[in-house]
């Protein structure tokens, strides 16, 4: 029983990272997103 | 290429639903079967739902680098790069969880989280490390498309160890179990079951994080570009 329990806590933690990593990708899509809206500003306001 | 919102949500709740559905079937339904029963710790069968689909997803990324890799060397184009770039990331992923939940099976069968002398583990600690190397080698080498060019080829060598590492456990003698023996398996048909929906709904995991990725390196290659012409 108590293994049981073990591998459930662990595959948690495992599905937790899985979930923190899809997180991530989506955090920096926006991110990078943020950085192109600022650069297309700056371009644009030096007539480029 | 931006999968559209409603896609990732379909991609999602259709991972979801087949994951959940392998997971009810394979942890709380499913009997261990007669050939496990002896084992020190029969329960521990049950990892494999997760640790099969995990490792199949695995080699399934890699073996996409591989595609992304020799399409790039033939067409010099840079979106297949992306693939194959961003295919190799998703497949470590895939690869350690598959590295940690055969270790979690090993605590609880065999008593040690790792054998050093069992060439299946070996084999598969092998390909993770050289996917690990194309990473690292990518983060730190300058210019676009020598890095690609570079990065191609390493991902084509790597993908000789897809194969060993698959095959390992069936050409030679490994602690590592052969669950899949013949077309039907000596699991059961509920096990079967159970372990086909995990290995579709892990399938369809890697397809939507596969997109995610590739958006990102898309975003940041347009970032560069962008970069080069406010420095211009």
């Amino acid at each position: 029983m108590e293994t049981l329990v073990n591998m459930y806590i662990a595959y948690a933690v495992i599905w937790a990272g899985l979930f923190a990593y899809l997180l991530k990708l989506h955090l920096d899509a926006r991110r990078i997103e943020a950085e192109m809206r600022a650069l297309r500003e700056a371009l644009d306001a030096r007539g480029k | 290429m931006r999968l559209p919102p409603s896609v990732r949500i379909a991609l999602l709740a259709a991972a979801a639903a087949l994951i959940l559905a392998a997971a009810y079937l394979g942890l709380v339904a499913v009997e261990v079967p007669e050939s496990w029963r002896d084992e020190t710790a029969p329960d521990m069968f049950r990892t494999m739902f997760f640790h099969v689909a995990s490792a199949w997803v695995a080699y399934l990324a890699f073996g996409v680098t591989f595609v992304g890799s020799a399409m790039y060397l033939r067409s010099r184009r840079l979106e297949w790069d992306a693939l194959a770039a961003s295919s190799a990331e998703v497949g470590v992923v895939f690869c350690t969880v598959a590295i940690i939940s055969g270790s979690l099976f090993a605590k609880g069968t065999w008593g040690v989280y790792w054998l050093w002398d069992d060439l299946k583990l070996m084999m598969t600690l092998v390909l993770w490390l050289v996917f690990v190397a194309y990473l690292a080698l990518r983060a730190n080498m300058p210019g676009r498309q020598r890095r690609a060019s570079l990065s191609a080829v390493f991902g084509i060598i790597g993908v000789i160890c897809i194969p060993l590492s698959f095959a390992a456990n069936r050409i030679w003698v490994t602690t590592h179990p052969t669950v899949i023996a013949s077309s039907s398996g000596d699991i059961g048909p509920g096990s079967a079951l159970a372990l086909l929906l995990s290995v579709l709904g892990f399938t369809l995991l890697y397809v939507l994080v596969l997109g995610m990725r590739l958006e990102v390196e898309h975003l940041r290659d347009e970032l560069e570009a962008l970069k080069s012409r406010v420095g211009d």
